[in-house]
């Protein structure tokens, strides 16, 4: 990201020489990718792929990102320091994990002329994914429990 | 009330700008392992598709045989390896959706412009690669071109990014202490714990699925789509014989044959028994999937170049093998005069001692050297030499 935004940053060095040739360079990269999404419209579809292309961007940017930063919020609100980090970290990968795994514990893949296709029984898989995880927290609750500053 | 409402943003954007899992540091250190991670993706991406696009100009080699095997393996499990690195980053930098958009100087534009590209096409990537490896479509469009041309697209946007951002990255990364970000003790801590948190969950996806194509962890690959002992003759099926629509009466051995024509000094046609009888050689060759699983196996075989010889045909020629299967993408694919020169380029038979399943392409299937599965043509039925 552009951390900081341009006026952080010296003129004449991050958007000198230097930035003027990765802006060409990248525009061609960019322009060869649009070229070719056209090129193969026929199966792949500009109208098909474009609204994934900007639903994935809108769901992330104003959707998961403000429930993520509301959810932290209350998390903060909720727990004790010892105990924040921990369960935050725990929660945020088992968000991921469940997420990752859907289209395997939801069996959309499967075929039954193909069982070598998602061969696994995925709830109980992923269960114990979640199990190992949040085992790995419990510890470091643990560990930042016992050394947590004493309260004033 | 609205003053109010935008003072609270104002100063959640202050100090998350001060916090030091949202500070340039912890970007910088994020933006380089995308940066390896999308490079790495970007140039195995590429080989796979010119692999299954050859251009004339494109020479891959023959050897080492798990040389595909290792590129897509890097590819399909980079690209999962940057599933939480991408969620961290943009985590990390969200607060800074809310800087007031700049029109000058141009190339700050040009930077925040290209942020667009990059963050749609980053999601799109590991969204849509991740669907395509766990076989669910819920998209209209076919997969492979589509990924290859957004590919382009978030590669070029990132070079730009780059471009915008190297002299940031030095400055909070290299040797000295030019960063703005702060290095307090506890910010340290901070910041450390969690790049921590964000290698341990790449480290838990990767664990959990890699072993479809490493073998020794294939006990652990509970959130993996495959397993590479799993499937007819203990190793998995891209696309099954029910699947190809193949007339069982086609694979018959009384009526299949071989037909070898093209630029051949006399057509021939083969039996499975006149193949069977022809010298039979045995390699350990991997087959390796575009979608990241893959598995070694012993194949026994006639070699391409032996049985091209019946034919009369001597030189360096290039061929395309046709399966009996009709209408698919992957029903034929090309050999190159290197591919069809090498000895282990075979016609197989057997795989461990055994004839193949249908599943596997029985009764002929290719299997050759450092190629992508989906060209280890099945249910062979002609040899085109051009």
């Amino acid at each position: 990201m552009t951390t900081g935004g341009p006026e952080a940053e010296p003129r004449g060095t991050a958007h000198g020489v230097g930035f003027w040739t990765a802006a060409a360079v990248g525009g061609m990269f960019m322009a060869f990718g649009v070229h070719t999404l056209v090129r193969t419209r026929a199966v792949a579809p500009v109208g098909h792929v474009l609204p994934w292309l900007v639903g994935l961007l809108v769901l992330h940017d104003a959707v998961i990102t403000l429930a993520l930063i509301v959810a932290g919020w209350a998390l903060t609100r909720l727990l004790p320091d010892w105990l924040l980090g921990p369960v935050r970290g725990a929660l945020a990968l088992s968000l991921l994990i469940v997420v990752f795994s859907a289209p395997l514990w939801r069996r959309y893949g499967v075929d039954p002329a193909n069982p070598s296709r998602l061969p696994l029984d995925y709830a109980p898989a992923v269960l114990t994914v979640l199990g190992l995880v949040w085992l790995a927290a419990a510890a470091v609750a643990v560990q930042r429990w016992r050394t947590r500053p004493p309260l004033r | 009330m609205i003053t109010a409402a935008t003072d609270r943003v104002a100063d959640w954007r202050e100090r998350r700008q001060a916090d030091p899992r949202h500070d340039k540091r912890t970007a910088s250190w994020l933006g380089v392992a995308l940066g390896v991670s999308f490079t790495v993706c970007f140039l195995t991406g590429l080989a796979s598709h010119l692999l299954q696009h050859r251009p004339s100009w494109f020479a891959w080699p023959t050897r080492p045989v798990w040389l595909f095997r290792l590129t897509q393996g890097l590819h399909v499990f980079t690209g999962i390896v940057s599933v939480p690195l991408l969620l961290a980053k943009l985590w990390s930098v969200a607060h800074q959706l809310l800087d007031p958009p700049k029109v000058r100087p141009i190339s700050g534009l040009v930077a925040r412009v290209s942020l667009i590209p990059l963050v749609a096409g980053s999601l799109f990537l590991l969204v849509t690669g991740v669907l395509n490896i766990d076989y669910w479509y819920p998209f209209r469009f076919f997969f492979p071109p589509a990924h290859y041309a957004v590919a382009w697209l978030t590669v070029g946007a990132l070079v730009v990014h780059i471009g915008a951002n190297a002299t940031t990255v030095r400055r909070e990364l290299g040797p000295g202490r030019g960063g703005a970000s702060s290095r307090a003790p506890a910010d340290v801590r901070a910041r450390r714990r969690f790049l921590g948190f964000v290698a341990a969950s790449s480290a838990t996806l990767l664990i959990t699925t890699v072993g479809e194509t490493a073998g020794p962890l294939k006990r652990l690959a509970l959130l993996a789509p495959r397993r590479p002992d799993v499937g007819p003759q203990g190793f998995p099926v891209n696309r099954s014989f029910a699947e190809s629509r193949i007339s069982p009466r086609r694979v018959d051995p009384a009526t299949w044959r071989l037909r070898v024509h093209g630029r051949v000094a006399q057509p021939v046609e083969l039996t499975l028994s006149q193949l069977e009888a022809l010298p039979q050689r045995s390699a350990a060759l991997p087959i390796a999937c575009v979608e990241g699983w893959s598995a070694e196996r012993t194949w026994t075989g006639v070699a391409v170049h032996d049985v091209l010889a019946l034919a009369g045909v001597t030189g360096r020629p290039s061929a395309v093998v046709r399966s009996l299967e009709r209408g698919s993408t992957y029903a034929s694919s090309d050999l190159t005069a290197d591919q069809v020169g090498d000895s282990l380029t075979l016609l197989a038979l057997r795989v461990d001692g055994e004839v193949l399943h249908p599943d596997h392409g029985y009764p002929l299937r290719l299997i050759a050297p450092a190629r992508p599965g989906v060209l280890q043509t099945k249910w062979l039925s002609e040899i085109e030499v051009r």
